[in-house]
């Protein structure tokens, strides 16, 4: 009798769609793009967007610094849900409800992972990146979501 | 080498008085012929399986540690003092003690635990005693015990795995092999694998030649086996060849290049370079024929010495004519001005097309660099998130169940609950973009070199264009200009021509280097070629030893009755398919060797099983020099055929072979029959056999006294 064995040939498949690393990156994005280290899901998907690529970034990167008001069309993350989940599960991060909207606050285990991760100088790009931006104000992202342009 | 001197099982049951209450088995065995013979179920595969286990061979048996093993040995046996009486006995604890004895006479006891009663032995262990059995008894034995594993990795090479104890004590020098399952692409030719050709089990032994070896991944694994066994240098040639046709590759990519760079040369002299040899050789003369040519006219192409003689006579011609002017020279002036006005723009064009395939390599260019940059980044996060979890910041084995509904939350974000993508580990994908990595740099590397090479051109080509143009300006103006003036254009032409001269002689130099250049090829490939060479007379080696182990083989097969071919039809394949194997040829240049087991009856393929394991053993020079066939008499083969197997057996004195075999068993021949005990050994010497004859009504486990 011939026997067939077939083996499941697992594939490279790219490190942003493994939880872990954007856990990291969601609690750096809080912690310093965050007012009062809060941060709404428009703040979160939108530095995530802009990490996709350096055109992005520098669209978010003008409207942080007031070089321009209007956002080019973007798109959600993929997998925050789950991120988000791994958060709250892990107790990184936590609900609160300000002024009638869900904002996501990092806790005081979550900051600590952030400080960890400086202090052994990793993903230090990313990082790098996220605190250049710096604190976006609420309105100043919301403004600029309200007007799309092409370029 | 090894012979195994005592098989010894000792059982602990439920009804034992005390610990020294034990029942089991106890055979001694001889170097030699050793015979267990007993009619069916009284317990041969039972001895038979615990040989294989002691080894640590049960692997040949389809299965890891004591499940290799039938339920007498682990769970409950009986036994029948008479025909009315049957007592069971529950297993407590059991093992197996093995007495083996090497070439050194140096005899150790193998133990290994069926089932332990206390969790210090192991049955993944074998516990390896200095001395023999009855060594171990005596009072004053001073206790020399070494433990080694018999599963896991490292259980051929590592210091505590058994089989690399083993082999160091028979003697046997385990070699590199290439192996598909191993990152280092290379394993040890794995001891298990080797005992396959050794050990033939009774079910699936017979079915195929090593029919019993397992799995690990080894690279023609059967190949190696035979290449080891008859000690072939082919085993360890196989790695040299591969170093040196990798060496071969590699000049004939370097000589390729250099070829290469001759067309570019002759592009941009506007000539041909003849007498390229396109194929790597070591004749100093084909590369010392390399010349240039030009074409001085359709037909006519003459060297490059020649060319410069040319150029210098039109030179001075030019020089000791006084200057003409326009006059004299309108004619030809208008003449060569149509003809430098239709180069110019055909060589205008040609640049052009060049140009934009040169932006197209440019853009290639482009793409890969951002694919490097991303795949770099990848390869930066992949260890900056290994370092996360090593560091233990975030523990990789956190809590992902919801508190609420207990739903498990995922941490691959790219699968969904219905797809599930199997995914390369971390390491596993780093080193992927590793190699990813690798090949976009050396497709950066030879891409930076053409476009290197291609600049280089179109600077060249620029600068011809720059020069037509500068004729064509003069003589443009010779032709509007006032007729008495001198002709501008004969200097320009001049000029031209002596730049022309040192262009050709730099285009010389550079032929010449280049033929320096291949000429270090052509030695580096000559040596290559010596050593390739002397690869072939190790091969001759081979050959004695494969030829004298076919007819070795060859003999047995026909001692043993073997009537399916004529034996010229017979032979050992040197090539793939069944490279070392018998195959059936239809006359001696029958290109198409077949399956020996297709054009064999199915008991003449047994024979063949037969003869070629005990060939291997007689003619292998790094053989364990042991053989163990159960029941041989398979497939309705005759009386004659075994009485002849046990009598070629018991001839090779020097090695072991222990054959089991059911007695007055129906052969279901055509001539009906049984085996007879008597008659297979009636021939035989009374010296140079040992029968081991189990008892007709009693099974093997008996109370050891």
């Amino acid at each position: 009798m011939i026997s067939i064995k077939i083996d499941q040939k697992p594939t490279s498949v790219s490190i942003r769609y493994n939880g872990y690393y954007k856990i990291v990156l969601l609690l750096a994005i809080i912690k310093y793009c965050g007012y009062a280290k809060k941060a709404n899901l428009e703040l979160l998907h939108l530095v995530f967007w802009s990490l996709r690529s350096d055109d992005n970034y520098q669209i978010l990167f003008d409207v942080a610094k007031q070089q321009r008001n209007t956002l080019v069309p973007w798109t959600f993350e993929h997998g925050i849900d789950e991120v988000l989940s791994l958060g709250f599960i892990n107790s990184f991060l936590d609900k609160v409800i300000v002024s009638q909207t869900l904002e996501i606050k990092i806790t005081a285990k979550g900051e600590e992972i952030v400080n960890s991760i400086n202090q052994f100088e990793l993903f230090t790009d990313e990082i790098e990146k996220i605190k250049a931006l710096g604190i976006i104000p609420k309105a100043r992202l919301h403004r600029a979501n309200n007007n799309w342009t092409l370029i | 080498m090894f012979i195994i001197q005592r098989l010894k099982s000792e059982v602990l049951t439920d009804k034992s008085i005390d610990i020294t209450d034990l029942y089991g088995f106890d055979f001694n065995f001889d170097q030699g012929l050793n015979i267990i013979a007993g009619p069916n179920s009284r317990g041969k595969t039972t001895i038979n399986t615990c040989i294989y286990y002691a080894l640590g061979m049960e692997e040949l048996l389809g299965a890891h540690n004591e499940k290799a093993l039938d339920k007498a040995l682990k769970q409950e046996f009986v036994i029948k003092p008479n025909d009315d009486e049957e007592n069971y006995y529950r297993v407590l604890s059991s093992k197996i003690l093995l007495e083996v004895k090497n070439d050194n006479n140096k005899v150790v006891t193998l133990e290994r635990y069926i089932k332990s009663s206390s969790s210090e032995f192991k049955t993944s262990n074998i516990n390896v005693y200095n001395g023999s059995i009855a060594d171990l008894s005596k009072e004053d034995y001073d206790l020399n015990l070494e433990i080694f594993y018999v599963n896991g990795e490292g259980n051929n090479d590592g210091l505590n795995g058994f089989y690399n104890w083993f082999s160091e004590f028979i003697n046997i020098e385990l070699p590199e092999v290439s192996n598909s399952s191993r990152t280092s692409n290379y394993s040890p030719l794995y001891l298990q694998t080797i005992f396959s050709a050794l050990f033939i089990e009774q079910t699936k032994g017979w079915s195929d030649f090593f029919a019993t070896m397992p799995f690990f991944g080894i690279t023609k694994a059967k190949e190696k086996i035979v290449e080891f066994l008859l000690n072939l240098n082919e085993i360890k040639l196989s790695t040299k060849k591969d170093i040196l046709s990798k060496e071969k590759s590699f000049l004939t990519e370097e000589w390729r290049k250099k070829i290469r760079a001759f067309s570019y040369l002759e592009r941009k002299n506007n000539s041909t370079i003849i007498n390229v040899p396109g194929e790597l050789t070591t004749d100093k003369t084909l590369i010392e024929k390399i010349t240039g040519q030009f074409a001085v006219s359709e037909t006519d192409k003459i060297n490059i010495n020649q060319f410069l003689e040319l150029k210098s006579e039109h030179v001075r011609d030019l020089e000791q004519r006084p200057l003409s002017t326009i006059r004299e020279n309108r004619e030809i002036a208008l003449a060569t001005f149509n003809k430098e006005k239709e180069d110019y723009y055909k060589l205008q064009e040609y640049i052009e097309r060049f140009e934009n395939k040169l932006r197209v390599d440019s853009q290639q260019s482009v793409i890969l660099i951002s694919q490097l940059k991303t795949v770099e980044s990848e390869i930066k996060d992949h260890n900056n998130l290994k370092k996360v979890f090593n560091e233990n910041i975030i523990s990789e084995r956190g809590a992902n169940q919801c508190p609420t509904c207990s739903q498990e939350v995922t941490v691959d974000l790219i699968s969904t609950k219905n797809i599930k993508i199997p995914q390369l580990t971390l390491e596993e994908n780093t080193n992927f973009l590793k190699g990813q990595k690798k090949i976009i740099e050396s497709s950066m590397g030879s891409l930076k070199e053409t476009l290197e090479e291609k600049n280089n051109l179109l600077l060249y080509f620029k600068n011809t264009l720059r020069q037509k143009e500068i004729l064509l300006k003069s003589l443009s103006k010779d032709l509007i200009s006032d007729d008495r003036a001198f002709s501008e254009s004969e200097v320009v032409k001049k000029l031209q021509i002596e730049r022309e001269i040192e262009d050709v002689r730099i285009y010389q130099d550079a032929i010449d280097e280049l033929k320096e250049e291949l000429k270090v090829l052509a030695n580096k490939y000559l040596n290559n070629t010596i050593e390739f060479g002397k690869l072939g007379e190790s091969e001759l080696e081979d050959e004695t030893k494969l030829s004298s182990f076919e007819d070795k083989y060859k003999d047995f097969l026909f001692n043993f009755g073997y009537e399916s071919n004529v034996r010229y039809q017979i032979s050992i394949n040197r090539k793939e398919p069944f490279k070392y194997f018998p195959v059936y040829k239809n006359h001696s240049n029958d290109p198409i060797p077949q399956s020996i087991r297709i054009n064999s009856s199915a008991s003449d393929f047994v024979r063949n099983i037969w003869a070629y394991t005990l060939a291997l053993l007689k003619n292998g020079e790094n053989t364990p020099g042991i053989i163990m066939f159960d029941e041989p008499g398979q497939h309705r083969t005759n009386l004659n055929s075994l009485k002849a197997l046990f009598k070629a057996c018991s001839d090779i004195s020097d090695k072991q072979s222990i054959i089991f075999t059911s007695i007055d068993k129906p052969l279901g021949n055509e001539e009906n029959e049984k085996i007879d005990l008597d008659i297979l050994i009636e021939d035989l010497d009374v010296n140079k056999y040992k029968l081991i004859r189990l008892d007709d009504t009693l099974k093997v486990i008996q109370k050891l006294g």
